[in-house]
């Protein structure tokens, strides 16, 4: 067996990689962004993160070198016995290529410029003892029988050679009251049932000692006579706070009593997995989600405010989950994706208020450039963008919470594939290995990683999933990272590849029901989800087209692409029932916009945003510029003028004609200028030879008061555009 | 050295087994045949398309199974042994899980009380169940540690409270005699199926067997079923029909095929009251509430027919389109738990849910066969489904869509265009004998009109209905105008064209049940053609959608056609 550390080659990848394997959270963090050896030395890196990312062995270790000044392997062994020497040279080389620890020589020694800044849970007499007197350090040597030498070096060498020998502290208390042996053995006791990980151990004296013994520090003060507690901080064998309140043991002599200065070493044995069928990678449903979710805000802009964080409310993305069929949360989540990725942006209001009530609203509109870059690229790649973003620190999620998921990650990624973990265990497991989880936290972190696709959660069996449901499928209660995901660990290319493969063959049957592999093709799977709500998992899938859903593709395409597709993939001949099925859906989808409204105003985009604010309008912005509310227009105008908002003369009346044919002119004394008026049962129907479009049919069936044509509603000519003031 | 025989590939099996316990079947694999009989002693066929079945799994059919006698591991081995793919092992938890929980409650007869009791080896859970808010009334006195008193009269009711609280008990109470029917015999010969459907509810005349559901296509002979199992208990019976006119083609089956007299055969019925050794009753005249009874009365008090259920001492009860069990027979038949019960239907949809209640007071489904399986095999007519679309012209559009939503179905229904397809479809069977079949009374007298067809409506005398039908056996009427009183029970074998103008909404029992007045084997082989009518663009499209469901699922697919006049 090698007896020395190794030293790592700082120019060689694979072995920074396999010195890093212990603790991938790092050289994911790292290497994300900055990717330069050692790390610490990168600019703007956290010394307190990078601690606080090591795993409990090297962060032992660490400490260890520190109060030890360096530690050989041998040394290092010695003080862990129980660990495997594989996960200690891993945290050895682990310190070494994130630039905390550095060889002189055999030993493993703290980076000397680190020394102050590296704090052990159980204060150093080495560091601590700088800030006694002289004096006092000269009073505890000759109490102890020492050489008291003549500089405060020589003192605190020859107190340091004690604390450091647990014959030589045991000689000492054999000359001290009983108590002096039980006040040390109680603190042994209680430091060996602490995980010092969490902070800097000191004990209370109340709670620590016998009633008895902890009532004698206060009856007993220096005039009275030294105290058993006394006698043991005097000659700093223990340390203490000026009142005897808080006492705590050195790092020192807690090495020199119990052998380590930390009760165990050992991590927390891995959960044992169990068999978890793989899932089909849902990278596909994420990314379309995502696409659907900017169209549709782009569509409809919400508000936001500019002051507050930047972001528009989450009854936002709520909407948009529900109007494009996307999961509630998950809306939420690539909600503030969309934002880090910069496919929303905010675009400013004109200021509201003067002075210091001035307050200056925004719109959210999508990034046309970067949507379309965002389209134009893979979803191999947009899928990484995604998670990468979900990663990284940003405006509402600090360094230390990327950490943390980076973290989360790195345990799943130590689940073999093909297996996975249950929950509660690997909770508790998360937080043994890194102090910087909880439970609460490994349970939300797997939740939005489920989302997006990178872990499979059979949290709970389906019920109704709808798409980007995280709990969909799976072994009920085991987590583990999906195909996709830890092929995202590999490189991008292998998500590609991944995405590529599977069968995209099913079976359409004549009761509406689809029939696919579990293995079915992500793409083929995609667009399958947004015709059909899926119904079952398992060793298939299994989806039931949907009305709505065909109504809402209908959009993207017609109904003999939808048929088309369905043909191509069928292994069956697709039922005629079907075909019609789909022709019906597509037919009954109509861009005609049917609802109540007592009338519609129309202007620039920022003048209807800023109207609709004003909530008594009962306003509805339907397209940019373009707003309808149920309320007459004489009630609208009078709420709106009310509030400042200044409507300019729209010019000719508008004629509208009624269902049953007869005209009439309406205007002159009900409608209100700038606004038309439409009034239940009519339809705006403009004069022959205007130049917009004339209006759609009304749909039959559809339970309305007054049907607008989207077309008729686009923006007057700039004589008929009202001016904001 | 012979070599050992192969191991069958995995993927080659024909089940597909998901963890929202369906079970999927792929009716082209090899070993279709013997995965469609062994499923089908623990789970439940729920549609059976073209190309792959969907059983489910639930814990009514896992709780029938155990009854059965099958264990945990007979399913395990089942789903593993046949699977395509691995199964998830938190299926067979489940299936171990609910399973394990059948038997461990168990209703017998006690010697002491001369009543019934409710027996458990675990005290645990005898406290547990009688702490449940609907059992706690239903229990007596505590006979000891492991025993509670029921009253005989809340066998059905504990035994529904037990389902709901999770642990079904095992009723071994078994079934009272009932009078002796003498020297019967059936005169007709069963086919393979209804052997095995009968065999499926007799079980060997043990108390294991003896009540549950058949479910069997409309023309697949589960009159002859009943029958069959009336000689084989040899009791006296009830037979509960739907109507006065099914309950009369039972009693015609009755003297035709078996040897029972026309003085042991009784109709109970709005017309006659006539208790004999095999009775036939109306769910009408079962039904039928006594003026000035309130509401809360005892149900035999506002329903004083019911009586008849127990005023005899019936060995068997025979329920004929038990998806249509009203709800004071429901109540009715939990007070009679000791007593032989079959129930018959073609589709076991209850559109109010009521599932459950059928599997606790009636029994659980012994019998289920795809319709296609029967068509393929000859037994039933093999039937083409069409559906035609008329429009409305602009006026009734206009019309339509100032409706109020209440009056909209009746327009779409009653569309003029669509008596100009009827007619054209009736141009085109000269030769055959058509059923039309409305839900509109005043849309039906047009018609009736308009073709000189004899019409049956509710409004129509039993005498005229009886005449009508028989008129039409015999050929001499090749077309019938009939409401929703023909959609059940009226065996018209002749018929092979059946035009549906309107129907119920969205039902889709009553769509299968109006295909299965056609599906009668044809004595030339020919096929049955089934016609719906529907408005486009109306919410007669979206009703026609969810009516074609039922009929989907059992592998019938509508060929759809635009009309345009």
């Amino acid at each position: 067996m090698e007896s020395d550390w190794r030293a790592p080659d700082l120019d060689d990848p694979a072995l920074i990689a396999a010195g890093l394997a212990a603790q991938p959270a790092l050289i994911r963090l790292f290497a994300l962004g900055l990717g330069r050896v050692p790390f610490l030395s990168t600019p703007g890196a956290s010394l307190a993160l990078l601690v606080a990312s090591l795993n409990r062995v090297a962060e032992q270790l660490l400490f260890v070198i520190k109060v030890r000044g360096g530690v050989t392997r041998a040394e290092a062994l010695a003080q862990a016995p129980e660990v495997d020497l594989g996960e200690l040279d891993a945290a050895a080389q682990q310190l070494l290529i994130s630039g905390l620890a550095q060889l002189e020589g055999r030993r493993l020694v703290l980076v000397a410029a680190l020394d102050a800044l590296v704090d052990t849970p159980h204060p150093c007499f080495a560091v601590q003892s700088n800030y006694l007197s002289s004096e006092e350090l000269a009073k505890a040597c000759r109490s102890l029988g020492l050489p008291a030498g003549t500089t405060k070096m020589q003192r605190q060498a020859a107190l340091a050679t004690v604390l450091g020998d647990g014959v030589a502290i045991g000689n000492v208390l054999a000359g001290l009251p009983d108590e002096c042996t039980l006040i040390i053995g109680l603190m042994l006791a209680a430091a060996s049932s602490l995980d010092v990980r969490f902070g800097a151990v000191s004990f209370s004296t109340y709670e620590l000692l016998p009633e008895d013994l902890a009532a004698t520090t206060h009856r007993y003060q220096r005039s009275a006579g030294a105290t058993p507690l006394d006698q043991l901080c005097d000659r700093l064998l223990i340390g203490s706070d000026w009142s005897r309140t808080e006492i705590w043991l050195w790092a020192e002599s807690l090495i020199g009593l119990a052998g380590s200065l930390f009760p165990t070493w050992r991590l927390a044995a891995e959960p044992a997995p169990r068999p978890y069928p793989p899932q089909p990678p849902r990278a596909f449903a994420v990314v379309a989600a995502l696409v659907d979710l900017v169209a549709y805000v782009a569509a409809h802009p919400p508000e936001g405010k500019q002051s507050a964080e930047r972001q528009p409310p989450v009854k936002v993305w709520r909407a948009a989950a529900k109007a494009v069929g996307v999961a509630g949360d998950l809306a939420v989540l690539l909600g503030e994706l969309a934002i880090e990725l910069g496919l929303l942006v905010p675009v400013l209001l004109p200021v509201r208020g003067r002075g210091r009530m001035a307050v200056q609203d925004c719109l959210w509109e999508a990034h046309p450039s970067r949507l379309a870059a965002f389209k134009a690229r893979s979803t191999a790649e947009n899928w990484a963008a995604v998670v990468n973003a979900w990663l990284a620190p940003t405006v509402r999620s600090d360094e230390r919470s990327s950490v943390q998921r980076v973290m989360v990650l790195s345990l799943l990624d130590r689940i073999p594939a093909g297996q996975g973990v249950a929950l509660d265990q690997l909770g508790a497991w998360a937080v043994d290995r890194h102090r910087l989880l909880d439970t609460d936290l490994v349970h939300q972190t797997l939740g939005e990683l489920a989302r997006l696709g990178v872990v499979d959660a059979g949290l709970a069996p389906p019920k109704a999933p709808s798409r980007g449901d995280h709990q969909a499928g799976g072994a009920a209660g085991l987590v583990t990272l999906s195909t996709a995901g830890r092929a995202l660990g590999e490189s991008i290319g292998r998500v590609a590849e991944l995405l590529a493969q599977g069968s995209d063959q099913f079976i359409v049957q004549p009761d509406h029901s689809i029939i696919a592999p579990a293995d079915l093709n992500p793409a083929v799977a995609q667009r399958l989800g947004r015709l059909a709500d899926l119904e079952s998992e398992g060793g298939a899938t299994v989806w039931r087209l949907s009305a709505l859903k065909l109504a809402r593709e209908a959009t993207r395409a017609s109904a003999g692409e939808l048929v088309g597709f369905l043909r191509q993939h069928s292994s069956v001949a697709v039922p005629a029932v079907i075909e019609r099925f789909v022709e019906d859906c597509v037919a009954q989808s109509s861009p005609v916009l049917v609802g109540p409204a007592g009338c519609v105003i129309t202007a620039d985009v920022a003048a209807v945003a800023d109207a609709a604010r004003h909530r008594a309008a009962k306003l509805t912005v339907l397209a940019p510029g373009v707003a309808v509310s149920p309320l007459a227009p004489a009630k609208v105008m009078q709420i709106l003028q009310a509030k400042g908002v200044v409507l300019a003369e729209l010019g000719d009346a508008h004629t509208t004609t009624d269902l049953a044919g007869s005209a009439h002119t309406a205007g002159s004394a009900t409608t209100t200028p700038g606004m038309r008026e439409v009034s239940t049962w009519d339809v705006p129907h403009l004069p022959r030879g205007d130049a917009l479009a004339p209006p759609l049919p009304l749909r039959i069936g559809a339970k309305a008061i007054a049907a607008i044509p989207a077309v008729a509603l686009l923006v007057p000519p700039p004589a008929q555009r009202k001016k904001r003031r | 050295m012979s070599a050992e025989p192969a191991a069958p590939d995995p993927a080659q099996n024909p089940l597909v087994v998901q963890s929202d316990l369906s079970v999927l079947v792929e009716v082209a694999a090899p070993r279709y045949d013997e995965a469609r009989d062994r499923l089908a002693r623990f789970a439940e066929l729920e549609k059976s398309p073209e190309h792959v079945h969907t059983y489910r799994i639930s814990p009514l059919s896992l709780w029938n199974a155990a009854a059965a006698g099958l264990s945990p591991g007979d399913v395990a081995s089942t789903l593993t042994g046949l699977s395509k793919y691995p199964v998830a092992p938190s299926v067979l938890m489940q299936v171990h899980d609910l399973m394990g929980r059948y038997g461990r409650l168990r209703l017998v007869l006690d010697h002491d009380t001369v009543g019934l009791a409710l027996v458990s080896g675990e005290v645990a859970l005898l406290e547990e169940v009688a702490r449940h808010r609907q059992v706690i009334p239903l229990l007596g006195e505590r006979l000891d540690g492991n025993r509670f008193a029921v009253r005989r009269g809340d066998r059905g009711a504990i035994k529904q409270a037990l389902i709901q609280a999770g642990w079904p008990v095992a009723d071994e109470a078994g079934y009272e005699p009932g009078n002796p029917l003498e020297a019967t015999e059936l005169r007709a010969e069963l086919r393979s199926y209804q052997a095995d459907a009968l065999a499926a509810w007799w079980q060997e005349g043990n108390p294991l067997g003896g009540s549950g559901v058949l479910v069997l296509p409309c023309g697949a002979g589960k009159t002859v079923i009943g029958m069959a199992a009336l000689v084989t208990a040899a009791v006296h019976t009830l037979i509960i029909a739907t109507s006065v006119s099914s309950a009369r083609q039972w009693r015609r089956e009755l003297l035709e095929k078996t040897n029972l007299t026309e003085g042991q055969i009784g109709e109970y019925s709005g017309h006659h009251k006539d208790v004999r050794p095999v009775t036939i009753a109306t769910y009408n005249v079962l039904t039928w509430a006594a003026r000035n009874v309130d509401r809360d009365a005892d149900i035999f008090e506002r329903h004083p027919h019911l009586a008849l259920l127990d005023q005899q001492q019936w060995g068997l009860i025979i329920y004929d389109e038990v998806h249509l069990l009203p709800a004071p027979v429901f109540r009715a038949t939990a007070r009679i738990q000791a007593v032989r019960r079959m129930g018959l239907t073609a589709t076991l949809v209850r559109e109010d849910g009521k599932e459950p209640d059928v599997f606790s007071l009636i029994g659980p489904k012994r019998f289920d066969v795809p319709w296609r399986e029967l068509e393929g095999l000859g037994w039933i007519a093999p039937a083409t489904c069409t559906e035609i679309r008329v429009r409305l012209n602009d006026e009734d559009r206009l019309h339509y869509a100032l409706a109020e939503p209440a009056d909209r179905h009746h327009l779409a229904a009653t569309a003029p265009a669509k008596l100009v397809v009827l007619e054209r479809i009736l141009a085109s069977h000269r030769q055959d004998r058509v059923l039309v079949i409305g839900q509109f009374v005043d849309q039906l007298t047009r018609i009736a009109e308009r073709l000189g067809a004899p019409l049956i409506t509710g409004r129509t005398s039993q005498k005229v209905r009886d005449e009508r039908f028989e008129q039409f056996r015999a050929g001499k009427i090749p077309v019938l105008v009939v409401s929703k009183i023909a959609n059940f029970s009226i065996d018209l074998p002749e018929a092979n064209v059946a035009v549906q103008l309107s129907g119920q909404f969205g039902s889709r029992q009553e769509e299968a049940q109006r295909l299965g007045r056609i599906m009668r084997p044809k004595a030339d082989g020919g096929q049955a053609s089934f016609y719906t009518i529907v408005t486009a663009e109306t919410v007669e499209q979206s009703f026609a959608l969810n009516r074609q469901r039922f009929l989907a699922e059992q592998g019938y697919s509508y060929d759809v056609i635009d009309f345009e006049i």
